[in-house]
Parts: structure tokens; C-alpha cells; sequence
């Protein structure tokens, strides 16, 4: 059992943290699974780039 | 031949300095008054604050790229604007005290054509009694915070080391913070450092905050869609302290510090104490105390500035209530509607009204965030302002040639979670726009198309070339202008 298994063992029930969505073992693999996040790369970046593209200055409509 | 007087160089103050001195010619000054010679990439005073960065890798002298782009630079503090001239000085100008080594204290009067105020926020430990690193907590707002935070850190880490069990908490050190997003990225910092030096068993980690939910942000929070669902920030966020296994107070306000034990309050009424062996609890804001006075030496502070010090520019600042809010409040132009060649840009203005709902608790106490300005929307204002005043100039005209809505503004961030290239991860987001407008948007106020977040370590990657590629750019070096903010 891992370090970050055992803190969420140790939880107690009727804390906030026991009804709190949790990641599976596949959701926290991929999370560092590198082939995939270099497709998250890619991804996250091109979002960014359109967010970007997008609030930058105009000419005044004033 | 005109003068562009820049107050404060951080991101949004010098991206507007570098950008005014690449759009006028040389006969156009562009001078810079700020108080410290160097420049700091704050974000990253994040890693500082856990010892995985020096002060070196996130500041460097402001004095060598200005005198090698053409900017004149003093260092010193503003403390009064006169934008009407003075009985001594007909021209606008602005009197400063200067913090160089050797001849501090000294005033010194600069006359501007044109006025941007870019001071950022004045950090108010004093609000809480006992907060801050002249008291009994740490901070990770400057870098020399970040180290003393570290230092602090590692002392605890070894004595964990040999077998100690030790308390942290880290949040907000008031009702009114911001910045939520820098305490959320210290807390899962901390957490990942003291995994890797394998006693995160022997600590006990508390966030606490002023926010309503977790991933509030003081922006309200923001909905993604995952899974066939639309769901609220507050759920991931709670999923990742649950999983890192910190505990969480939320909708607190800390009362006061002592030297082992934090008192806070809730919305609810509740009083209750935390104890500490290591705290990092941010201050909340407030503009820093710049005067202002008309021809005659009247006093028109209150005509510049809001009651918090922060700048008065082109917003809707007539108190309404939360339901009448409307993203047209918000300031497009960032110009001073009392002097046209004014504009307050990054933290420095003042915000119209929250963008979290405000909330008081029983007993009266203010507990909400208040607006973030972070760094991608402090430098697209220092751009946007920069770009108008020098076609302001060119023209000749009063009216600014360009705009950022700040209800139009959008904003991209990374979150660490962890800073390891092989295993760290951060949180990446995007929302749009940042000011929720629930009439074009009536569902959750934001275009969700454009607002998505994740977890992983491809935002641990974007967040470590943002580093660099910022700094590149805050350097002037070559092709620095093709970066956007
Ligand atoms: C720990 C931390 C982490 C953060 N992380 C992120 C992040 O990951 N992403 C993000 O987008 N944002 C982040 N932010 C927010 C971001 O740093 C701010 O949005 C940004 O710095 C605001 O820029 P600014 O130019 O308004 O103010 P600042 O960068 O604070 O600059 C203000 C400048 O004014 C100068 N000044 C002060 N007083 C005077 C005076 N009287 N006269 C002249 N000059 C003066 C100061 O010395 C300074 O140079 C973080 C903030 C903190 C504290």
C-alpha cells in the first residue's frame, strides 16, 4: 500500500473527505503515464493558445 | 517629445514598460519608478517556498535590461501623484522616495505626459494579529518570503526525520484574502516534498480558506464537463485534497495568530483554534498608500482612488447588490475617468465588487474571497494599456485606441501539484470569461467550450517551460515580443 493508499485508508467516515469523488488507480496511472500526457500536452496547449488568441486587446468599439 | 511614467515593474508594469519602448521612438521616454531593482517571476516563488528554486533562478536586475532597451529606471517608491502640476511644478508629475542603496529616503519629482500605475498589491499582514514572517507566519508572496517559508520548512522536515509528528497549515490569513490559487499550489506542494523525503506520515496538513467551496478562487468556481456531467471546480478540488489526505476548513476567516495556534471564525458563527508547527497563510491586499493632490495641494485622494487604495478606472463602482451585477461593471480601458492620461492596470485597479458572492457571518465578518487579477490577465492589461497610450501619443488624441473587457478576458493557468518532471503533476485550466456573465451564458456563466481543467503531468511540464519562457521574455531577449502574455 502506497503512502497516498493509506491516507485516504485512514479517513474517517462523516468527514468531508469521505464523500469526496476520489481517482481510480487507471485515472492516477494516466495521470503520469507519459506517451499520454504528451497527447494531454498537445491538448492543453492548444486550448491555451485559443484562450489566448481570444482576450488579447482590440480597437476600442468607444 | 512625450514622457511614459510606468509605477511598479512586476508583470503587468513592466510588460508595459517593454512594450511602450518597442512602440514609440526614441525622441518618447518611458521611465520606471518601483522600489526594488530587480524583477520576480512570482509565480515560481512557489518552488522557492519548498527549496526546489533560489531566489536567483526567479528574480533578476531590472537596471541591465533597461539600460540595454532604453528605459530610464528609478529605484524608488511612489508615494504622492499630482495630476494637475503643483505650485512648485506645473507639469503632472509624481513624487517618489527613493529606495537606492546610498540615498534612501531622498524625494525625487517625476513629470509625466502619461501616468500608468502597475504598484500591484500592498501586503496587509497587519489585518491579522500575528500573521505574517515579522510575526509568527510565512508567506510565499515575495521570494524572499518563499526562502524564509523554506528554511522553516526543511528545519521541520528534519526533525520529522527523526521521528516527530508535525502540524502544517496553509490558506488564507483572512476573510478577505485572494490569491487562493497560490496557497492551493503551496499545500500540495509541501505535500509532495514531504513524500519525497518519506515522512508525509508524520504530518498532519490543514488548508484552510475563505472560499465557500474549495476550487472557489474567488471567481466563483467554474464548471467543466466530464464524464456526461457538468461538474463544479469544488469537486475536483475536494477530490485532490481527499486523495493527498488534507484536511480542509473552508468559509473561515482567521481572527488571530499566536505563536503554536491559529483562531479563526466561520460563516456559521463558530469559533474555533487550529495548532501549528508550520503555517504559510497568505495576507490579503490593499493598494499601497499613494496620495494625490490637485493644483492647489487639496487633497483628492478619494477622487484617484477606491477607500482600499486601489486605482479608480473605467468601472461601474455604484454599490450594487450581487443580483444587479453586470459584466459592463468591469473596465474595459483601464483609463482614470477623473484624468484621461492616467491608468491603473494589474492589481492595482479597483475592482468594482467582488466576483464571488460577498458573505458575512453571524457576527458580521466579511468572509469572501476577493477578485484575482493573476498574471495572464495583469500582462494582457499591461499590453493593451501600452499599445493605446502609444498610439495616444502618435495621434494625439485622449481617447484610448485599445481594449481588453476585463468581462471578455479569459484566462489560461497551471496550478503545481507537485514538481517532478518524471512524476509531478499540476492542475491546467482555462475559463472564459473570467467575470461569470450569466446573460449570455445563463447556465453557469461561462462558455463552457472554452473552459475545461485537468490533473497530470503534462501541466507539471507546461508550468516548468512557462518558467523559462517568461523570464526569456521579461528579459528582452531575442524575439521576447513574439510571447504572448
Ligand atoms: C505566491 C504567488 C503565486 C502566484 N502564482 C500565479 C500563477 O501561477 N499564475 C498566475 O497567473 N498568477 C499567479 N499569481 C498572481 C500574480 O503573481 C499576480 O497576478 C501578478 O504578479 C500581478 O501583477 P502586478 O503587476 O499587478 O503586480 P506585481 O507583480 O506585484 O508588481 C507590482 C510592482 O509594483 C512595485 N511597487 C509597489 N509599490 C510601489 C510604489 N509605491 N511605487 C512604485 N512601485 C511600487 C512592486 O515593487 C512591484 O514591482 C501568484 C501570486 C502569488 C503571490
Amino acid at each position: 500500500m502506497t503512502e497516498e493508499d493509506k491516507n485516504l485508508y485512514v479517513q474517517d467516515a462523516y468527514q468531508p473527505e469521505y464523500y469526496s469523488l476520489t481517482p481510480t488507480k487507471m485515472v492516477r496511472f494516466f495521470r503520469v503515464f507519459w506517451p499520454w500526457q504528451i497527447l494531454r500536452f498537445i491538448f492543453i496547449n492548444i486550448k491555451m493558445v485559443k484562450m489566448i488568441g481570444k482576450s488579447h486587446a482590440k480597437k476600442t468599439s468607444l | 517629445m512625450a514622457r511614459v511614467v510606468i509605477l511598479g515593474a512586476g508583470i503587468s508594469g513592466h510588460t508595459a514598460a517593454t512594450i511602450l519602448r518597442r512602440s514609440l521612438s526614441k525622441e518618447h521616454e518611458v521611465v520606471v519608478v518601483t522600489p526594488k531593482e530587480y524583477w520576480n517571476w512570482i509565480p515560481s516563488n512557489i518552488w522557492v517556498g519548498v527549496g526546489l528554486m533560489k531566489r536567483e533562478d526567479v528574480c533578476f536586475s531590472l537596471k541591465k535590461i533597461y539600460d540595454k532597451i532604453g528605459v530610464h529606471f528609478h529605484q524608488a517608491k511612489a508615494v504622492a501623484i499630482y495630476p494637475e502640476g503643483s505650485s512648485e511644478l506645473s507639469k503632472p508629475h509624481v513624487v517618489a522616495e527613493s529606495t537606492t542603496p546610498g540615498s534612501e529616503g531622498q524625494t525625487i519629482k517625476v513629470e509625466y505626459d502619461f501616468l500608468i500605475n502597475a504598484t500591484g498589491p500592498k501586503l496587509n499582514f497587519a489585518a491579522t494579529e500575528g500573521l505574517g514572517p515579522d510575526k509568527y507566519t510565512y508567506s510565499v508572496c515575495t521570494a524572499s518570503h518563499a526562502t524564509e517559508a523554506s528554511n522553516k520548512l526543511h528545519e521541520i522536515i528534519q526533525e520529522m526525520k527523526q521521528g516527530k509528528k508535525k502540524k502544517i497549515i496553509v490558506g488564507s490569513g483572512h476573510g478577505l484574502c485572494t490569491c487562493q490559487g497560490a496557497a492551493f499550489e503551496y499545500v500540495f506542494n509541501v505535500e509532495y516534498e514531504l513524500r519525497r523525503h518519506k515522512v508525509r506520515d508524520l504530518a498532519e496538513i490543514t488548508f484552510i480558506t475563505n472560499e465557500y467551496e474549495l476550487g472557489d478562487f474567488g471567481i466563483g468556481g467554474a464548471h467543466f464537463k466530464r464524464g456526461g456531467y457538468y461538474i463544479h471546480s469544488k469537486v475536483f478540488a475536494e477530490s485532490l485534497y481527499a486523495e493527498r489526505g488534507i484536511h480542509w476548513v473552508k468559509r473561515a476567516h482567521v481572527q488571530k495568530v499566536e505563536p503554536n495556534k491559529v483562531y479563526f471564525e466561520t460563516l456559521n458563527g463558530d469559533e474555533s483554534s487550529l495548532e501549528y508547527d508550520f503555517a504559510m497563510l497568505l495576507p490579503p491586499f490593499k493598494g499601497h498608500e499613494i496620495s494625490a493632490y490637485d493644483k492647489n495641494g487639496g487633497d483628492i485622494t478619494l477622487k484617484l482612488f477606491a477607500p482600499n487604495g486601489f486605482m479608480k478606472v473605467d468601472c461601474d463602482y455604484s454599490n450594487k447588490p450581487f443580483e444587479e451585477w453586470d459584466v459592463n461593471d468591469w473596465p474595459k480601458t483601464y483609463q482614470s475617468p477623473e484624468y484621461k492620461n492616467i491608468f491603473a492596470i494589474g492589481i492595482a485597479f479597483a475592482p468594482p465588487h467582488f466576483i464571488s458572492k460577498p458573505m458575512k457571518s453571524k457576527k458580521g465578518t466579511p468572509i469572501t474571497p476577493t477578485p484575482p487579477r493573476t498574471g495572464m490577465p495583469s500582462g494582457i492589461m499591461g499590453r493593451t494599456v501600452a499599445m493605446s497610450i502609444a498610439e495616444m501619443i502618435k495621434q494625439g488624441t485622449d481617447r484610448p485606441a485599445y481594449e481588453s473587457p476585463f468581462a471578455e478576458m479569459g484566462v489560461a493557468c497551471v496550478a503545481s501539484a507537485g514538481a517532478s518532471l518524471l512524476n509531478g503533476s499540476a492542475a491546467s485550466m482555462t475559463m472564459y470569461p473570467v467575470v461569470p456573465n450569466f446573460k449570455k451564458y445563463p447556465r453557469h456563466g461561462r462558455n463552457i467550450s472554452y473552459t475545461f481543467g485537468e490533473l497530470g503531468l503534462a501541466g507539471h511540464w507546461i508550468k516548468r517551460i512557462l518558467h523559462h519562457m517568461f523570464i526569456y521574455k521579461a528579459q528582452c531577449k531575442p524575439g521576447w515580443f513574439l510571447i504572448p502574455e
